[in-house]
């Protein structure tokens, strides 16, 4: 290999800006993972079998994963075992011959674009719905979904995302009508305002969109939305131990 | 004894002691036990009476104590800091036999220019060893209660410290039957203060840092091999990278 000192680019190296990235964490239930969900590699010359390399970077901890070549790079979640858990998030994301190591294109100092939840487009919302505990509003010029609960019942977000009870009975359901709302017209995805939602789903597995003609397999899409994210939360889990940590208590 | 995590009465006692205390005193004995001052972390015992050579000795040592059962990651977090400047106390015998600045014996998160967590003797020693195994010996060779430049060179890059193929190369580049080559942790000085020909420092683990650094940017330096890494690097490593081969 040559011997190089000094900053100079002999190699040609791309400068993959910013913009054509998207990183999304997840770090529930204990665990750190990341999905390199987006890159842009448009009008760049990218060969397709070069590798998708990411540094992540955390504090003074530093891990690498491969994803695989550019052609198709690995958009899930993968679990990083090595990144302490305190510090403020870095990722480097490099394109690399397969051979010779060299460098074919760069991207540094990228910073997570979110936390993979839904809190991106479903947002909490106190308001004054007589009996009925809560309403979905679905905001289509926004891209998002507003879940209004009763004030009566909890006086702000935060109460309402603290009672397992409620996130875990109701948050399904509001995916369910969400994703319902988008089957019926799957042309909405294809729209800027709903690329949260979209990449939310491409990280839940989610990689086709909703048939345009037969309902039963809008149907269908829909019921595998709401299961992989009820998987992905474990919430029957969550649900049934919050039932035993309760049961436990009255009996005590 | 099982190892305990100090309370944050336990820190404050130990930091009020370590600011007045002197050369060959140790801390008091009921920081170690007394409820009030340390609760058990882990149903885990340590052997107090263990002598070690060097630090990378006694990160081995925890390391295999406590790895089996816990994550490296968990260990290393904040809430844990109590366990590491317990474990200091523990063997503070051998640790204090200097008096070094306080951020060897307690761990300070907030230093003028970043934290300086990694210069904690006990800390650093498992954290490295985790990190990088028996390839750790470059930065921990030194004794117990020695911190040392090279350990100070290698670990203040905090871009690069868990960089493998840094470490694994420092280590076949700097080290000579267990103890570090002349130079290895040189300075370069200043332009001011050099003299035309002076290469002093030239080739050492601080620039080595440096150097790593540069070729990121252009390799995928991860991977490497040190043989490899070795063959990218400019010619002030030239003398050391000579004495690696030798060595092989």
């Amino acid at each position: 290999m040559p011997r190089l000192s000094a900053l100079s680019n002999p190699t040609g190296l791309v400068d993959i800006e910013k913009n054509r990235i998207t990183i999304v964490l997840d770090e529930s239930g204990g665990r750190q993972a990341f999905s390199l969900a987006r890159l842009d590699l448009s009008g760049l010359e990218i060969h397709p079998a070069v590798s998708v390399v990411v540094i992540v970077k955390r504090g003074n901890s530093e891990e690498r994963v491969c994803l695989g070549e550019v052609s198709n790079w690995n958009k899930g979640f993968v679990v990083l075992n090595e990144i302490a858990e305190d510090g403020t998030w870095l990722f480097r994301v490099l394109l690399a011959q397969s051979e010779g190591m060299l460098l074919v294109g760069a991207a540094e100092n990228i910073r997570p674009d979110g936390q993979g939840d839904s809190t991106s487009f479903i947002a909490l919302e106190p308001a004054e719905l007589g009996q009925r505990p809560w309403e979905i509003q679905i905001i289509e010029n926004d891209g998002r979904a507003i879940l209004r609960f009763n004030k009566e019942i909890f006086h702000s977000s935060g109460e309402a995302e603290a009672d397992k009870f409620f996130t875990v009975l109701v948050l399904p359901e509001v995916v369910r009508q969400l994703a319902e709302w988008v089957a019926k017209e799957p042309a909405r995805l294809s729209e800027p305002t709903w690329e949260a939602f979209k990449a939310w789903l491409l990280l839940h597995g989610i990689t086709d969109e909703p048939s345009e003609d037969s309902e039963e397999e809008q149907a269908d899409w829909c019921k595998r939305v709401t299961a992989a994210f009820c998987d992905r939360f474990k919430f029957a889990t969550q649900l049934s131990e919050a039932r035993k940590k309760e049961v436990t208590s009255e009996s005590s | 004894m099982k190892v305990h995590r100090l309370t944050d009465a336990g820190q404050k006692k130990y930091r009020d002691w370590l600011e007045q205390r002197t050369l060959g005193e140790l801390p008091p004995e009921e920081l170690l036990s007394e409820p009030s001052n340390a609760e058990m972390a882990f149903d885990v015992e340590i052997d107090e009476s263990k002598i070690f050579k060097n630090r990378f000795e006694f990160g081995k040592y925890i390391h295999d104590v406590l790895k089996e059962k816990f994550d490296a990651k968990i260990l290393l977090g904040q809430k844990n800091d109590g366990v590491w400047e317990w474990l200091t106390i523990a063997y503070f015998s051998q640790f204090g036999k200097k008096v070094s600045k306080y951020w060897h014996y307690c761990i300070e998160r907030k230093g003028h220019s970043g934290s300086l967590a990694y210069r904690h003797l006990a800390r650093t020693s498992f954290e490295m060893y985790s990190r990088h195994g028996a390839e750790a010996l470059v930065m921990l060779s030194a004794g117990m209660p020695t911190w040392g430049e090279l350990s100070e060179q290698l670990t203040s890059r905090q871009d690069v410290v868990y960089h493998r193929a840094y470490i694994q190369t420092a280590n076949a580049m700097y080290m000579k039957d267990g103890h570090p080559l002349t130079g290895a942790a040189g300075h370069v000085k200043s332009p001011k203060r050099r003299r035309r020909g002076d290469k002093s420092g030239k080739g050492g683990a601080a620039r080595l840092a440096l150097a790593v650094r540069r070729l990121s940017r252009t390799y995928d330096t991860h991977i490497l091999q040190p043989s490899q890494l070795m063959e990218l690097l400019p010619r002030e490593f030239s003398n050391f990278i000579a004495k690696a081969s030798t060595k092989q």
